[in-house]
């Protein structure tokens, strides 16, 4: 390979065009960096300094983001095939918001994590580092436009995430836990890069641009294809904690350190969302690979992912909701709720359609992540507070809590009513909108299944806010909250109740990050 | 197209039906039933067996083969790098020099990491301050303390 020196200025003018937008994730890398180091000295530091160098590091990394919101696409790194650039990783508007939502999900786990009394016990600044390891593979996962880079970034942020899960070296259920991570995500990346081996083959290219131009030419081996890609969102779903990839997800979401729980079930399912995404507008239009290769087929006929995925998506609000009702343990409920919201987000992105055509449904799809975000880690962070100062997180243990942490319990009670979806939270807005926008993408059946799951998941939230309402505690006592984590607990959850009335602002702005 | 599938077809009904009949069947009519002691223990390429194969392995095989990977896969990756730098280099090429040294900067924490920790020393001493006395494994037995 000969390279003439006009063509190595263009490549290395890539390179250091590259390096200017990939500013947060150098940022992150530095602390995590400087996170490590810090375990190593002497003297023992203060067990809050990790904590405040990981936020201050998110913190810098996110507004960086705002500061420079990128308003159109432009591409980062990669290679020139001839003058055509082959991005590894893109800047758009979509990769920042999932950016933002990363990082703001990290950021809301730091305080938890800062407070958590088993976490402190030995030196944490490890920890701290997985964290920001797993959201700067998050933030890769976010903006990859590249087989490759999708691999690396699921990779790198499950990596992090197995070791954050079995930190706990003690505690047999976090070990347990770790290990069933590792197990599940190595057999799903198996089946991923597989997937993504075919998918390569088949394009003989590794950039998502070129799978789109080679998914609608004809002589295409469809099939294959098809094969291929569907063992690629096994990767995404395991991600996600959709079915049928989300048998890790109760044991450990229950074993993890409680502050990572809440992270994974948000940020981590974020980032799944988020590339999975990209891969399908990959497909075109209505997500469909014509079967070409075959004569005698009606015209039309092919694979559509439409299809799967408004049927991954309904299987797993029923298994995840129908799970949920048996359980005990308010992590587990919270996780089969979780898998269960991977089934309302899906159906989102069922009826996506790209470009200026898709801003409505995209607007829809967001603003549920949006709300999600809110109530979910409301919740957790509720979960958390109380766990902390009763040790227990069965059911049973919430019972009461109205009269002994009236501020908590209404706030907890908020968050679950939003799960559900009842007005005047966000939830409901939020379903509302996702409801209609499949209602209008032709999956009415899809629409029903989502309606008869809420009222399936009724049960099990209105039981435990029966517990915390209307049951009588054994113990009455309840160790005082501090201010602070109040302010915390009302800046989650006090949004949600103004999403819930006040919801056009935002519901306009999520429009204007679609692919 | 029917016809070729049924090749592969009767193939594979011939290659079961082969499998089976001499593993299963003929084997058993008539391979020789001779019972010696010798035959019953684990086959240890041809030396009397030693112990059992149900031995723990120190954690420090892990580790240390753990940290070994690390700086054999930044070889493979300074090769690459080391095969194209020589073009950058008519053009200046600071670019492609200093990132390379942030590569092995970033793998030479790692290595900081694993010394600090202690995990390069193969008798590690524990927290409470003693070292932790490993007593010579017996020859011919891989055994962990």
């Amino acid at each position: 390979m000969q390279l003439t020196g006009d063509r190595l200025s263009q490549i290395q003018d890539l390179l250091e065009r590259g390096m200017l937008g990939f500013v947060p994730e150098i940022i992150l890398s530095l602390a995590v960096i400087a996170l490590l180091l810090c375990d190593l000295g002497r003297r023992r530091i203060r067990p809050a300094v990790p904590g405040w160098i990981a936020g201050l590091a998110l913190g810098l990394a996110a507004l960086w983001i705002v500061v420079n919101f990128p308003a159109g696409t432009s591409p980062l790194f990669g290679w020139l095939e001839g003058s055509v650039h082959k991005p590894l990783l893109v800047n758009d508007p979509f990769a920042a918001f999932f950016k933002l939502f990363v990082l703001a999900a990290s950021l809301v786990v730091l305080p938890m994590c800062m407070q958590s009394p088993l976490l402190n016990k030995r030196s944490t600044s490890e920890f701290y580092a997985l964290l920001v390891a797993a959201s700067l593979g998050m933030l890769i996962m976010a903006s990859s436009a590249n087989l490759l880079m999708i691999y690396l970034g699921i990779e790198f942020a499950s990596m992090a995430s197995y070791l954050a899960v079995g930190y706990f070296k003690q505690d047999r259920r976090s070990s347990e836990a770790g290990l069933k991570y590792v197990i599940y995500g190595s057999v799903a990346s198996g089946i991923m890069i597989f997937g993504l081996s075919l998918v390569y083959g088949l394009t003989g290219s590794l950039a998502l641009d070129d799978l789109a131009s080679t998914v609608t030419a004809s002589g295409m081996n469809a099939t294959a294809l098809a094969v291929a890609s569907i063992l690629v969102f096994a990767g995404f779903a395991y991600k996600m904690a959709a079915f049928p990839m989300h048998f890790w997800c109760p044991d450990v979401y229950e074993g993890a350190p409680l502050p990572f729980t809440a992270y994974l079930s948000v940020a981590s399912k974020a980032a799944g969302f988020a590339v999975c995404i990209r891969f399908l507008m990959a497909f075109g239009p209505e997500f469909r690979i014509r079967f070409t290769d075959y004569a005698g087929l009606p015209d039309g006929a092919g694979f559509g992912w439409k299809e799967i995925i408004a049927a991954a998506s309904a299987l797993s609000m029923s298994a995840g909701n129908l799970a949920a009702l048996k359980q005990e343990n308010i992590r587990r409920m919270l996780a089969y709720s979780s898998i269960a919201h991977a089934g309302y987000l899906l159906m989102g992105v069922a009826v996506l359609k790209p470009d200026d055509a898709g801003s409505e449904q995209f607007g829809a799809l967001l603003f549920y992540f949006i709300v999600y975000f809110l109530m979910n880690l409301g919740a957790f962070f509720v979960v958390h507070l109380v766990t902390v100062r009763t040790g227990e997180e069965t059911i049973e243990s919430y019972k009461g809590l109205g009269r002994r942490a009236p501020f908590l319990a209404v706030a907890l009670t908020t968050c679950l009513v939003s799960l559900l979806g009842i007005p005047p939270t966000g939830g409901f807005i939020g379903k509302l909108h996702l409801l209609s926008e499949v209602v209008e993408g032709g999956l009415i059946w899809l629409a029903v299944v989502a309606g008869i799951n809420t009222a399936i998941s009724a049960y099990f939230y209105f039981k435990l806010i029966k517990a915390i309402h209307l049951d009588k505690a054994k113990d009455e006592s309840f160790p005082a909250v501090a201010i602070s984590n109040r302010l915390l607990v009302a800046a989650l959850v006090a949004p949600l109740l103004i999403l819930g009335i006040f919801f056009a602002p935002v519901s306009e702005w999520t429009k204007g990050f679609g692919l | 197209m029917g016809f070729q599938y049924a090749n592969v077809l009767f193939g594979l009904l011939f290659g079961v039906a082969f499998v089976i009949l001499n593993v299963a069947v003929l084997s058993r009519i008539l391979a020789p039933r001779i019972k010696d002691p010798a035959k019953e223990t684990t086959y240890e390429c041809g030396e009397p067996a030693v112990g059992s194969a149900w031995v723990r392995f120190d954690m420090r095989f892990y580790t240390v083969a753990l940290v070994f990977l690390i700086f054999e896969v930044e070889v493979a990756f300074l090769f690459p790098w080391a095969a194209v730098f020589h073009h950058f280099s008519k053009i200046g090429g600071l670019f492609a020099f200093l990132e390379v040294f942030v590569f092995v900067a970033i793998l030479g924490v790692g290595l900081v990491y694993c010394w600090a920790k202690g995990d390069l020393e193969w008798v590690k001493s524990t927290s409470s301050g003693e070292a932790a006395v490993v007593p010579p494994a017996p020859r011919g037995e891989l055994r962990a303390p």
